[in-house]
């Protein structure tokens, strides 16, 4: 379904992502880690289509996203990092200018936001203006406006940012049962433990380019790591961080 | 001058800087303190200095009036200086009105620390009480030393300059303080008593009419001083407070008090609304603040899920395209609720008030006779004019540049509509009124015949003006970053009110010259098709990428290092 091809990217001399690989199939989930800095968010823009990549292509379904990125943005959904919504819509407001910009007919639409509005604990509060939600609910609001048109492909950014125990529960449910039934999902996250349970292929990126890249059980195998925390701490050593949490211990406790 | 080493100090520091910075989010309006004190210091300078040449005893003598009395002829000047500031402290206090007040952010970063509510509390009053010092001393200082030299340069001795620096800056200083007090008891007292799933809108309803008052208080500036009292001491314009300050100067320069009768209007008008405010703050306070814990974070809103009919038959009839409705909704929803797009609309139709009202008072003031008053004409034409050139301005102002991700994910860049989106927008705030009370008074003042002609022209014309300066928009309104090119301004300034006048006054006398022979239109009606044919035609050959939908939007620089040596 989607395959992204050598992809580079660069912000004049700085190298931000470099020849990186990779395809999503139906009903596979890729989680795509790294630390700060490593190309993550650079890759899920050019994956949304907000970046031009400065070489390389993203193909969907055999064709360049960019050849025809309109009719490409109506078979994704994106759920960024940060919940940047206009605040004083509603939240019914904002999924409604979302559905409608979205080509949705109007009676699936309303319906759609509704049920989902519902199903998400936000109905209560669908006509209170976004400034008055709290981190979480508007995560929840992102969640629906990248989900309500039946993406064929969803790319989620750090999607648990902000969600409470209960929801991110539910949250990690969904996206196993989305896959199940065909779609395509691009994880993006620091959380490993649920980047370990949840998705099937993995690919961990260090300084923009690709240090592992397979099933996750493969990867984890190969480097017979117990855990992918250990794969990655292996993978990507960049700070001794017992020694870093000693110190700041000290600090913490000098009087 | 606060010990910022000290609890109580520091806070009083942060409530400062916050009421200047507010929470950071999203304000592209921000000055520095110094360079916000600098820009409200400097034009009572300017005007001070401009005033040299009216009491310039060499223009003086040159005119051969020697018996000038430079007193008298200062009210009007006077009554300037009091005006501006009056209307300079209270437009900070309308437009920062949502910082004076500590807030829910305030609370979840002060309440959990070893601070008492009521030293927080002590605080924000003496931050709050410091900047109105700060300010109506800062706004008028220049003027305070300039402007008395001005006018008692004719004595050339330290007494008579003193004696009017004493009067001017306390009439000056009582203004900025009855403004800064008088704002902050009825935005308080509004505050106080709305329940709180109003508040928002009944909040930015009253700042809007503070806004209104505060252009009319401006505009008052230049006739008021003119209608002066002649006998009976409670005349009319008594009732403005800025007159009030006026009796102050004149009473301490000797003169007695020619509108009030007395300065007690001035003095107890500030100090009531001082104790008054400081109340209300203490109140408000009380309820608001030390509450926020008590209060649900997110309070279910009362409304209905079925859109209005409005909407149904808009999106049925006019707005057809999925974009146009998703982006028309939005655009309108952005322009009543952005507070900052709201107020800076509410005083551009302020400033058109102002104009049309002046037209309306010389129309009736010196009659025409026989035929139609143009002045009468032009005030719809002025009005359709002020809105539709501040709705180009502000399209270019992003509610908040990091949302529009959004528009940017979703719509196609090469397929937008947001010309028509635009002009849609702009006749939207035209059509209702014009329709609903333009209308019905043009009928009951012309009759049937000229009141849908008229009505009908102003429609056309204003749709011209849209069009024409929606030419190449290609940005969704209210989502693009826009970095206005600063020499620019004074070429806009000009080109804004070269348009009004073509616009207003030469656009009502071409239509004057059809109404009195209504087979003149269809003369018109060619020019207004080949107008939009031409439009057309120019959107038509720009090129590709100049079509292409932006979403930041920064001037081209003149100049670049190349970095050559790299």
């Amino acid at each position: 379904m989607l395959h992204a091809h050598s992809l580079r990217k660069s912000y004049g001399a700085l190298l931000a992502v470099s020849d990186v690989s990779f395809s999503i199939g139906h009903g596979e989930i890729l989680g795509y880690v790294g630390p700060n800095g490593a190309g993550k968010s650079t890759t899920v823009k050019m994956l949304a289509g907000l970046l031009q990549p400065t070489s390389g292509e993203v193909l969907f379904n055999g064709r360049s996203i960019h050849h025809d990125l309109a009719s490409y943005k109506q078979h994704v959904g994106y759920v960024p990092e940060e919940p940047n919504l206009y605040p004083y819509l509603t939240a019914r407001e904002y999924l409604d200018m979302v559905g409608t910009l979205r080509n949705m007919p109007r009676p699936l639409r309303l319906q759609k936001i509704d049920e989902l509005l519902r199903l998400f604990s936000l109905h209560p509060q669908r006509h209170t203006a976004l400034s008055s939600y709290s981190k979480g609910m508007r995560q929840k609001v992102l969640l629906i406006s990248g989900l309500m048109h039946n993406p064929d492909l969803i790319i989620f950014d750090e999607p648990l940012s902000g969600l409470d125990v209960t929801s991110a529960f539910v949250f990690r449910r969904l996206v196993t049962t989305l896959a199940r039934q065909g779609k395509a999902i691009f994880y993006c996250s620091h959380v490993l433990e649920v980047v370990e349970k949840l998705c099937t292929h993995l690919l961990i990126l260090k300084k923009g380019t690709v240090v592992a890249h397979g099933k996750t059980r493969t990867v984890l195998d190969t480097l017979n790591q117990p855990s992918l925390e250990e794969t990655f701490a292996q993978l990507v050593p960049e700070i001794d961080a017992a020694g870093v949490a000693e110190q700041i211990a000290g600090v913490v406790c000098s009087t | 001058m606060f010990d910022i080493e000290r609890s109580f100090g520091r806070l009083v520091h942060h409530f400062i800087y916050r009421i200047f910075y507010g929470a950071g989010e999203g304000d592209e309006l921000q000055f520095s303190i110094p360079a916000l004190l600098g820009i409200c210091a400097t034009p009572a300078a300017f005007a001070s200095m401009m005033l040299f040449t009216k009491y310039s005893t060499l223009v003086l003598f040159l005119l051969r009036r020697p018996a000038f009395d430079v007193y008298k002829a200062s009210i009007p000047d006077e009554y300037f200086f009091i005006v501006f500031s009056m209307v300079v402290t209270g437009s900070v206090v309308v437009l920062k009105w949502d910082r004076l007040f500590p807030d829910r952010q305030d609370y979840d970063n002060l309440a959990a620390l070893p601070i008492s509510s009521r030293d927080i509390f002590y605080s924000s009053l003496v931050a709050l009480l410091f900047l109105a010092g700060i300010f109506a001393i800062d706004i008028n200082i220049a003027a305070m030393v300039i402007f008395p030299y001005v006018v008692t340069s004719i004595y050339d001795t330290f007494g008579a300059y003193l004696s009017f620096f004493i009067a001017h800056g306390a009439a000056v200083i009582l203004a900025s303080f009855l403004a800064c007090f008088g704002l902050l008891s009825i935005l308080g007292f509004t505050m106080l008593v709305t329940p709180k799933q109003y508040m928002r809108r009944v909040s930015l309803a009253v700042r809007i009419a503070c806004a209104l008052g505060l252009v009319a208080t401006a505009a008052s500036a230049f006739s008021l001083p003119s209608a002066q009292p002649a006998g009976s001491r409670m005349h009319a314009i008594a009732y403005f407070p800025s007159v009030w300050c006026l009796d102050v100067q004149q009473t301490l320069l000797g003169r007695g008090a020619p509108f009030t009768g007395s300065a007690w209007w001035g003095v107890g008008a500030t100090a009531f609304s001082f104790v008054f405010a400081i109340l209300i703050y203490s109140l408000t306070y009380s309820r608001h603040f030390t509450r926020i814990p008590e209060q649900a974070a997110v309070r279910p809103g009362a409304r209905r899920d079925k859109p209005s009919i409005i909407r149904r038959f808009l999106d049925r009839t006019l707005i057809r395209s999925p974009f146009q409705r998703a982006t028309y909704h939005f655009a309108c929803k952005t322009l009543f609720r952005s507070e900052r797009h709201c107020l800076l609309f509410g005083a551009a139709a302020g400033v058109a008030f102002f104009f049309a009202a002046s037209a309306v008072s010389e129309a009736f003031a010196e009659p025409v006779r026989g035929g139609i008053d143009a002045r009468l004409l032009s005030v719809p034409l002025i009005i359709s004019y002020f809105i539709i050139c501040t709705l180009r301005t502000l399209f270019d102002l992003p509610t908040d540049p990091t949302a529009n991700w959004v528009f940017q994910a979703i719509v196609d860049r090469h397929r937008h509509e947001c010309r028509a989106v635009g002009t849609k927008v702009m006749l939207t705030m035209i059509v209702p009124w014009l329709v609903l009370l333009g209308f019905p008074l043009h009928v009951m003042k012309w009759g049937w015949e000229v009141g849908l002609l008229h009505t009908a022209y102003v429609l056309l014309s204003a749709t011209a003006l849209a069009e024409l300066l929606l030419v190449g928009f290609r940005k969704i309104p209210f989502t693009c970053l826009y970095v206005a090119s600063k020499d620019r301004v004074l070429i806009m300034v000009i080109v804004f009110l070269i348009g009004l006048s073509v616009f207003g006054s030469s656009n009502a006398r071409l239509e004057r010259w059809a109404l009195e022979d209504p087979v003149r239109f269809l003369y018109l009606l060619p020019c207004f098709v080949a107008f939009f044919a031409g439009i057309r035609a120019r959107e038509h050959d720009l090129h590709i990428n100049d079509r292409i939908l932006v979403f930041e939007d920064r001037p081209s620089v003149n100049l670049q290092l190349l970095n050559l040596s790299r």
